[in-house]
């Protein structure tokens, strides 16, 4: 038995520092890099002598970084909300209302959470151009709903059987609608479930690119269309990118590593779900 | 980022009862009026009796160029702002972004820089303003011919020359110089030169360079080493006469230069860019490259060879008369729904006009569109290889003007890669993007 | 006013989020696949005419799909699989009691949390044939000569390819498959242990087995993902060196917004959509155990 524990012991001890190593080194570069000058990045030099701020100077400089972050969260922020809004409505009729077609529709939600976006980017850039909202916040946004309504509806309906019915029945019999009891009993208790969730389509509509690329490709772009608009005059400046990287990059990690428990949780609980 | 922090505390320790719940709520709806604000706030308030144009355009030249040239614009004509939006880099995303812009009826997009080969195409799509009217043939005659037939489509006038473009050769004159070696007229030479000038400096040296990365660039260097041996790849009349013997012949050569190491290994993924840093850091004695690197190559920031650059027409194939650049260049669309023509046309011909085209030529090396600064002192003392040019441009080769050039580009890239690199000898390529071109617009 | 009945609220919550449905996927799917049957492209302007099935046989015909297609497969096959195998690694030992695997855990998110254009851009720059940090410690540790282009060779650009994307994904992979370990209860392996079984022949008789529903879901997912790769090369290669690595979606974006094909680009939209749901054929157990998971409680 000691044998056995040594051995794990080691194994593990080894892997945690193989793992951390594999994850951390680019960002390590990343940010390594970030504080060089153009000559010392191209010399190779780990730790040279001299380092500079110029980098995140030119990154919010030369390209309007600010105004794409801006993007980003304006189009994240909204389509989340919406998606949370319209998508614990959907969960809880599903859960807890006698409608008929719920297996069709659950059918449905699947089928868009797997569907490639390519199958539908060309009908959707004609839909979004016909409403006017090219290059406008309200396209991105409604096209994000589209997939993170999925992710919600998944979370939420196993989440919501969860809650125990006897609340809402004892609402009802004190004469609440179905309507009241929704809002006054089982929203404040979906509470914890909705900001799980709600992170997760934070961070994946963050993170999208697709769509931003082909809807918005001239004003209101985000912050992953922009950083492909660093490359000046065929040449990528690699310091200021990374410091682009960077600036994108923490808020993103610090998100994470403050609501970890809740994402981890999510994450999982979107894995196991039978 | 706070709102979600303090939001997470909430969470975090408290079951959401009502009185929190309030709080929550007000938390989110001041986080949704802030971002209401941001996202209204983008929008710019126009004064009135005033006109703001949307000029979508290069990054900015490494003079500030255009900066200068809006200001002049402004001292005669202080009631138009003009705007200059960036766009994407590469050429092909630039072209992607704008055909999604104006197929959408887009009309803040007053006017863009648009490259030689896209007048087909955005004409064909009906997208642009035909300019004959405001761009008459008196003023035409100032320019070169090429840049007016380049911006022409089914008889009409697309398009305000500023700017064109042909491919050369940069050597490093002091190298040269050292060994008593020629400018090289043919590619032989070029490569045998630059073999032997690499072993008595002790190696570390290549012979060429060029943005071989799989794109447009790619396509201006491959139509330069064709038509440089005598080969062609569209006819007058239309027809695919890429597969030849001439253009297998120096195809082979350059993947031969490329397999064995005459060129950086990592050339095929090479831009423009990526080109130039290595002639800038000494690693070249020849380089392909536009007239502009030149001024590049004079700045101590990025280049280590400043003063030891010349400029020189390419050279030529073994089977060819001459060597042949590639016409490049760039004009002004309009875009068919701007709100402001007849401010915007203003603009554009006064971008177009002698003293702006002779300040991008002076600060940024441009190559004028116009024929007089060719002659111009200025321009000559500062530049005196400028004076091989008009040559140059006048046996330039354009590219074919079809509205199906981005895919015809796209197979002649592909496939002189695929020769290149190896995957495919010199005559299946050909004969692949022969069969390849035969079939698009079918 | 007039109360609703729950049936009848319950209609009225789906009502909003059908409506998305409908006009924003449900319509589009259908739009694309008609549109296959069409030529439709920019340069003829608005008229679209009806060819049949002419876009698929000149898809049957384009060498150019099928060395996407190649490249997809190849892709899918080599990421998944890995990154399965890695999961499972990474989870056995994340799941050993031992002090830190709580911020292990935590560092595993990370690459999950990032854009991928951003990765992608990390990558790029460390394989860079000039600067990248790759070549300088290969060179330092002998295994190379010289810096490799990495990017301008079929293989190795093929290869960095698929290593970004394992890196950011194996270890979301093995959070999941972590999860399903856990619901493993302990005295499962004691009874086995107490039957004289090895550790071996406990994992692969009893772990694995009892894993499979999460596996099947995770290589499910991912083999979907995959499938549509497009913004990792668009950030490492942008498809070259020549179509070494465009990705089938990667074809299909430029067929639509490059050459303005919009006919032949639904075809092969379409294509993929075929190939997706014969994925999605093929884990049908996974797909129906979700299912039944949404509509009733958890045991």
């Amino acid at each position: 038995m000691i044998k056995e524990t040594i051995l794990h012991k080691t194994l593990f001890y080894l892997f945690a520092i193989f793992f951390i190593l594999t994850i951390g080194f680019p960002f390590f570069w990343q940010i390594l890099n970030s504080f060089k000058m153009e000559r010392d990045i191209f010399a190779l030099t780990w730790f040279p002598s001299q380092y500079t701020v110029d980098n995140y100077v030119k990154a919010f400089t030369t390209r309007p970084l600010l105004s794409y972050l801006g993007n980003s969260f304006v189009i994240a922020t909204f389509a989340t909300i919406f998606s949370l809004v319209l998508g614990s409505m959907a969960a809880y009729a599903i859960a807890r209302t006698p409608i008929k077609g719920k297996t069709p529709f659950l059918i449905l939600v699947m089928s868009i959470s797997l569907l490639p976006p390519i199958v539908i980017i060309s009908p959707i850039y004609s839909i979004i151009r016909a409403m006017g909202l090219l290059n406008s916040y309200a396209g991105l946004i409604i096209v994000n709903v589209l997939f993170t309504l999925t992710v919600v509806i998944w979370f939420l309906t196993p989440y919501l059987h969860a809650v125990p019915k006897e609340l809402e029945e004892a609402a009802e019999i004190d004469g609440a609608s179905p309507a009241q009891a929704f809002s006054r009993i089982v929203i404040p208790l979906l509470g914890p479930g909705v900001f799980t969730v709600g992170i997760l389509a934070f961070i994946q509509i963050w993170n999208e690119y697709l769509f931003a690329l082909v809807l918005n490709p001239i004003r209101i772009k985000t912050v992953t269309v922009g950083l492909k608009m660093y490359e000046s005059d065929n040449y990528m400046p690699w310091g200021t990118i990374m410091a682009a990287a960077v600036i994108i990059v923490v808020p993103l990690i610090t998100l994470v590593l403050i609501l970890q428990k809740r994402i981890i949780g999510g994450l999982m609980a979107g894995g196991i779900k039978e | 980022m706070c709102a979600i922090v303090v939001t997470s505390e909430y969470a975090r320790n408290y079951i959401l009862k009502e009185e929190k719940m309030k709080k929550l709520a007000l938390c989110l709806t001041v986080l949704l009026v802030a971002t209401t604000l941001f996202a209204a706030g983008s929008k710019e308030a126009v004064p009135e009796a005033a006109v703001t144009l949307h000029w979508y355009s290069h990054a900015s030249s490494l003079g500030n160029t255009e900066k200068a040239i809006i200001e002049k614009f402004n001292e005669t004509n202080p009631n138009i702002t003009v705007e200059v939006i960036e766009l994407p880099e590469a050429t092909n995303d630039k072209l992607q972004a704008l055909l999604i812009a104006l197929q959408s009826g887009d009309s803040s997009i007053d006017f863009f820089n648009a490259d030689v080969t896209w007048t087909a195409t955005f004409a064909s799509a009906q997208l642009i303003e035909p300019l004959d009217t405001w761009f008459p043939a008196s003023e035409r005659a100032g320019f070169l011919a090429g840049t007016i037939a380049a911006a022409t489509y089914n008889d009409k006038l697309w398009g305000i020359p500023f700017r064109t473009d042909a491919g050369v050769l940069y050597y490093r004159k002091d190298l040269l110089q050292k060994y008593g070696k020629e400018v090289p007229k043919t590619y032989t030479d070029l490569f045998a030169t630059a073999q032997e000038i690499n072993e008595k400096e002790g190696g570390g040296l290549y012979a060429l360079v060029g943005s071989l990365a799989n794109g447009e660039g790619l396509t201006c260097n491959a139509v330069e080493w064709f038509y440089s041996n005598g080969g062609q790849v569209i006819g007058k009349d239309g027809s695919i006469l890429i597969d030849s013997s001439q253009n297998r012949q120096i195809l082979e050569m350059m993947s031969e230069a490329y397999a064995n190491k005459l060129m950086p290994e990592g050339v095929l993924s090479y831009g423009s860019g990526d080109a130039r840093s290595s002639m800038f850091q000494g690693k070249q004695v020849f380089m392909r490259a536009w007239p502009k690197a030149y001024a590049m190559g004079q700045d101590p920031a990025k280049s280590q060879v400043m003063g030891k650059l010349g400029v020189a027409p390419l050279p030529r194939g073994p089977q060819g008369t001459m060597g042949k650049s590639t016409l490049g260049g760039w004009q002004l669309f309009m875009n068919k729904n701007s709100k402001h023509k007849d401010a915007s046309i203003k603009f554009m011909r006064f971008y177009a006009s002698e003293y702006a085209q002779k300040l991008h030529t002076l600060n940024d090396s441009y190559m004028p569109a116009r024929t007089t600064l060719y002659t111009d002192k200025d321009i000559l003392e500062k530049y005196p290889h400028y004076s091989d040019f008009p040559q140059v441009l006048e046996t330039a080769v354009p590219r074919p003007q079809s509205p199906y050039y981005a895919e015809i580009s796209s197979i002649l890239s592909a496939e002189v890669q695929n020769a290149m690199k190896g995957s495919k000898s010199a005559a299946q390529a050909l004969s692949d993007a022969q069969k390849a071109m035969e079939q698009v617009g079918k | 006013m007039k109360t609703l009945t729950r049936k009848q609220f319950g209609y009225l919550c789906m009502a909003p989020t059908l409506m998305i449905f409908l006009i924003f996927a449900i319509y589009p799917v259908f739009r694309t696949i008609l549109l296959s049957l069409y030529r439709f492209r920019l340069q003829t302007g608005p008229t679209k005419t009806f060819i049949g099935l002419d876009n698929y046989f000149h898809m049957f015909g384009d060498s150019r799909f099928f060395n996407a297609l190649f490249f997809t497969l190849l892709f899918t096959l080599l990421t998944v699989v890995t990154e399965v195998i890695l999961g499972l690694i990474f989870a056995q030992l994340m799941n050993l009691p031992f002090k830190g695997r709580g911020a292990l855990r935590v560092v595993v998110l990370i690459p999950w949390a990032i854009p991928t254009i951003v990765s992608g851009f990390m990558w790029k720059f460390m394989v860079h044939d000039q600067y990248g940090v790759f070549n300088q410690i290969l060179q330092t540790l002998g295994i190379i000569d010289s810096f490799l282009p990495w990017l301008s060779r079929d293989t190795s650009a093929r290869l960095v390819l698929i290593m970004s994307d394992i890196w950011k994904t194996a270890p979301y992979v093995s959070l999941l498959v972590l999860a399903g370990l856990q619901t493993i209860p302990k005295t499962l392996y004691e009874a086995a242990a107490i039957d004289g079984a090895g550790p071996i022949r406990r994992y692969f008789s009893l772990t694995l087995p009892l894993l499979k529903p999460v596996l099947a879901t995770a290589v499910l997912f991912r083999l979907i993902s995959s499938f549509k790769v497009f913004t990792v090369i668009v950030a490492l290669t942008n498809g070259g060196p020549g179509y070494a690595t465009e990705s089938l979606t990667m074809y299909t974006m430029r067929t639509y917004f490059d050459a303005g094909n919009y006919g032949y680009g639904s075809a092969l939209a379409t294509f993929t959509l075929f190939v997706t749901c014969i994925i999605a054929l093929l884990f049908t157990d996974v797909i129906r155990g979700k299912i039944d998971g949404g509509k009733r409680s958890r045991p």
